[in-house]
């Protein structure tokens, strides 16, 4: 069932590949990509070179200064116990939120087929910076719709109340949010955990004699363990570089976090680089320590990572329970995605926000007035939507060919291969910074260029467009090009007869991803991008500054749009391109 | 017929014995993650005749794979030599080494590695249309359609390889392995997906299918039984050496060595040491006392063992008196398998089985006895 979202998780466990031809010759196909390998590893690898020696060698020689600094920036202390905070327990959060909803949707007969297949993913395609500022419209202490919702409601028995009940601009607030961009990577991976276990290790289980839950607790559990930490890791990770979210809530609930700081001292005059660099790397550490601790987790090897392969699982039948729990998961799929969508919409309508809505007023004048008479912000649009195109295009057609050449090559393509997906390790914070370190000034001056950010967003999302990539070589597996070649075809024909076809859905699937990560992106483009080359997400920023939610909600809605349809057509595309992937009448037993 | 190229000049005439595949001293060696070597093929040599058909037998990981991977080009050996039709295709030596797809040969591997996005004739169709020059469109659909009928499948034209069963699928990419008319098909253990009844039928159609076309094939297996109803010859594998080469009967009734003898058939077995040499026989002294059988050519202090088939064992009654050698036994189990039974029965610390219709129960006393001439004397090592 290959849609777009479902194909956002990761590769299934490859087997070890004892049976793939070694130390073949070269080809023509094998050296361009070794060579468009070399040329990719080389930018993700150059800026977090010059991160380390800006932090070590400031002052042409071997210096502290920066490491000094960095250790005396006021506030430190709170600054990373905040940060440590927010991002542990909306980690925390979503584990369990993610990891009951994939229980449930993989497990049990509450499925409702793409609705909770899809929708938990459906963070992933909006921008953080639209859902931030959406759940800022909801639940804003005074004018926010749901607390007013709420206080007509308690006024009703009685209790009157000029603000509240619920403040974004607090402690939970800020976690709620978090969790709700968190959950999407928990639900991924342990749906592909669950898929991958061999659903006969469960059914000994209960054959065995333990109920659903015991089963549930000694051995799924310990079985999907490996893809847990995996999303523990990845929402760590994406936890510390979470950029948007802190910046918009963070900054009105006063609860300073990292990355806000980091970006804050390089947007000062003069901008304190060495401090940015050092908050960076205590960035740096912390995602250090969430790898460690996930390879100890995973590295003690006694999980049967067995390939499922499409084994029919025994759905535990929940009885009148089905009912309940389908419309829990239902309300969580409204309340995360729906809800600030319609705040942003109406917003977005009316040209200003006040806590009544009122429905007459609804236009398209102030999204008019917003976008396009806005010369600056349609030419972050139209910026942005350039960068995507050309850096999805470009990003999915390197990780396709390293994916297929270059990380099967020998040691010298494992290491490219590893060097390319590095920054998926590191937070978006760091890598922009080094790349501003490494490119913006002498002897590239690529500072305020459109080029800067395309290379920016290339190394920060082509992890991203690898995952989707080995994936859809996965997919065709050894032995289909292997039987091209014996068929008489050689490498060129076998690419273009066997190989586009095949990885055809899996590549536009990952195109689209990676088109909505770059149009979206506020982290690399709050760091890189200016008044010369504006992109949505700083121009996001600048109307954020300003305080006018009328325009910041016509732009979040707009790229929300944008995202959506990108991600429709594509879904329908891949779906044409995979048509012989659905059975239709099958003849025979199979 | 259609399908064979007729020109007689690309087929050997009789007598010509240019082999088809001629493999000298081929090796290949993996490292393993710890750093250790494994020899996946150890210096093989052999021949396959045209129109031969040749089975690798061996237990998984002894390399017949790999051999045959290395015969089409899809892995490259480190020493020895491949030659084609008598033209070298693979040479560590000189530095040669074709691509799969100019070694002008098919192959079934053993997921059938149909292209899912292509229907059965477009699957089938592909080794055609990668000819130079192409052939042009009316032959190409008439090959296809002749092939498809060859495999029994001519209504299965339109359809995507996920609409087929596992059966459906194998006779598609026969006939994708036999529409180019090439004259060399190698099989990876392409029945091991099907269930009993399906592979047992596809066995004979391919079989038919061999004889009827003349292609050489070189079938790699597992399955003894698989290996012993198809092959002209039985290359038994182990360590990626080639234990045995030899029809099916000569590996069977006349095993080189232990491991062979273990490997195709059930074998029973007496260790002890060569004690003297008879007209024509050799006498060990095992934990049953002497056993005599076939001469062997070993020394008299060797090691080795007694090896004998359990058709050729008998029971008490219908011993034949001298001339054998013959222990008491206890009768332990009486296994009936429909169109056999098979007994097991226990001497001393040494358990037999034994087929054939014997009117015993368990837990009766009776005697063994096999004939000298059915005792095969091998070394006791491998």
């Amino acid at each position: 069932m290959p849609s777009v979202l479902t194909d956002l998780r990761p590769a299934p466990v490859r087997r070890p590949a004892a049976r793939r031809p070694r130390g073949r010759r070269s080809s023509a196909f094998g050296r361009a990509g070794i060579g468009i390998a070399i040329l990719f590893a080389i930018l993700a690898l150059y800026p977090l070179g010059a991160v380390v020696h800006r932090l070590l060698f400031s002052g042409g020689g071997f210096d502290l200064g920066p490491v000094q600094e960095t250790l005396a920036e006021p506030g430190l202390g709170g600054l990373v116990v905040n940060t440590v905070l927010v991002v542990v327990a909306s980690t925390a959060v979503a584990l369990v939120i993610g990891t009951m909803l994939a229980w449930v949707n993989e497990r049990t007969d509450a499925r409702m087929g793409v609705l909770t297949d899809a929708l938990p993913m459906v963070p992933f395609l909006l921008p953080p910076v639209a859902g931030a500022i959406g759940w800022v419209l909801l639940l804003s202490p005074r004018a926010g719709y749901v607390n007013s919702v709420l206080r007509d409601l308690l006024g009703t028995v009685g209790i009157t109340m000029s603000d509240g009940p619920f403040d974004i601009y607090s402690w939970y607030g800020l976690i709620l949010v978090y969790t709700i961009y968190q959950v999407p990577y928990a639900f991924m991976l342990a749906s592909a955990g669950l898929r991958n276990l061999d659903p006969s290790l469960e059914e000994q289980s209960r054959v065995s004699g333990a109920g659903p839950l015991r089963t549930l607790r000694k051995v799924t559990m310990p079985g999907v363990k490996p893809s847990l930490a995996g999303a523990v890791l990845l929402m760590l990770w994406s936890g510390f570089g979470l950029f948007s979210i802190p910046a918009v809530i963070g900054t009105g609930a006063d609860i300073d976090i990292l990355s806000v700081r980091i970006v804050e001292s390089l947007a000062e005059y003069p901008p304190r680089t060495g401090v940015a660099v050092g908050l960076s790397l205590i960035v740096v550490g912390f995602v250090a320590l969430a790898w460690w601790g996930q390879r100890l987790v995973v590295g003690r090897g006694r999980h049967a990572t067995v390939g499922g392969k499409g084994q029919r699982v025994s759905r535990i039948r929940l009885g009148r329970w089905r009912g309940p729990v389908r419309a829990l998961m239902v309300l969580y799929l409204l309340v995360t995605t729906v809800l600030p969508l319609v705040a942003l919409l109406i917003v977005s309508l009316t040209g200003f926000w006040t806590t009544k809505i009122n429905w007459g007023a609804l236009g398209f004048d102030a999204l008019r007035r917003a976008i396009i008479q806005d010369s600056t912000t349609q030419e972050a649009l139209l910026n942005s939507l350039g960068l995507g195109l050309l850096g999805a295009t470009i990003g999915i057609g390197v990780a396709a060919v390293v994916a297929l050449y270059v990380s099967k090559a020998g040691r010298l393509g494992r290491f490219l291969d590893g060097a390319i997906k590095f920054p998926s390790t590191l937070s978006h914070i760091v890598l922009a910074v080094g790349f501003v370190l490494a490119l913006a000034g002498p002897p590239f001056e690529l500072g305020g260029t459109l080029t800067i950010l395309l290379l920016a967003y290339l190394a920060l999302y082509l992890p991203q467009a690898a995952v989707a990539a080995d994936a859809a070589v996965a997919q065709v597996g050894g032995e289909l090009p292997e039987a091209s070649r014996v068929g008489g075809a050689g490498e060129a024909r076998t690419f273009r007869r066997i190989y586009l076809p095949l990885m055809l859905p899996g590549l536009i699937t990952g195109w689209a991803l990676l088109f909505v990560r770059m149009i979206g992106d506020l982290t690399a483009s709050s760091i890189l991008a200016g008044t010369g080359n504006p992109v949505v997400g700083f121009r996001i920023l600048e109307i954020y500054q300003n305080g006018s939610y009328a325009t910041l909600a016509a732009l979040s809605t707009v790229l929300t749009v944008i995202s959506c349809t990108v991600v429709l057509v594509v879904m329908v595309l891949s779906r044409r391109s995979a048509r012989w992937s659905a059975p239709t009448t099958p003849t025979g037993a199979r | 017929m259609t399908l064979m190229a007729q020109d007689p000049a690309t087929r050997p005439a009789a007598g010509d014995e240019t082999p088809v595949v001629r493999i000298t001293g081929l090796g290949k060696a993996f490292r393993r993650a710890d750093g250790s070597v494994a020899k996946a093929i150890d210096d093989v040599s052999l021949d396959v005749r045209p129109g031969e058909f040749l089975v690798l037998l061996g237990p998984s990981g002894c390399g017949k794979t790999t051999l045959l991977r290395t015969i089409a080009g899809l892995e490259r050996a480190d020493t020895g030599s491949v030659a084609l039709r008598g033209v070298e295709v693979f040479s560590a030596e000189r530095g040669i080494d074709l691509p799969p797809e100019r070694r002008r040969l098919s192959m079934i591997f053993q997921s059938y590695a149909l292209w899912p996005h292509m229907t059965a004739f477009d699957n089938i169709a592909y080794p055609l249309r990668n000819a130079r020059p192409r052939p042009d469109r009316a032959t190409v659909e008439k090959r296809v359609q002749a092939a498809l009928e060859m495999v029994g499948t001519p209504e299965l034209a339109r359809q995507y390889p996920n609409q087929m069963s596992g059966g459906q699928q194998q006779r598609i990419a026969l006939a994708r392995a036999i529409v180019g008319g090439d004259d060399l098909v190698l099989f990876d253990e392409p029945l091991s997906n099907v269930d009993a009844k399906v592979r047992e039928q596809l066995r004979l159609e391919l079989l038919a299918l061999q004889r009827e076309l003349g292609f050489a094939a070189v079938y790699v297996t597992h399955d003894q039984t698989e290996a012993m109803e198809l092959a002209h010859r039985i290359a038994v594998m182990g360590d990626g050496r080639v234990r045995q080469l030899a029809d099916p009967a000569t590996v069977y009734r006349r095993p080189v060595s232990r491991y062979v003898a273990n490997f195709v058939g059930t074998a029973n077995e007496l260790v002890g040491t060569v004690v003297r040499h008879g007209e024509g026989t050799t006498t060990l002294r095992t934990g049953l006392g002497e056993v005599t059988g076939v001469r062997a050519g070993l020394a008299v202090g060797d090691e080795a063992v007694a090896v004998f088939r359990p058709e050729r064992t008998r029971l008490g009654a219908d011993a034949t008196s001298g001339n054998g050698n013959t222990w008491p036994a206890e009768v332990a189990a009486v296994l009936f398998l429909g169109a056999q039974t098979e007994t097991v029965v226990k001497a001393g610390a040494h358990s037999f089985r034994l087929l054939g219709e014997h009117d015993v129960a368990e837990g009766e006393q009776t005697t063994v006895t096999v004939r000298e001439a059915d005792v095969l004397i091998l070394p006791a090592d491998g």
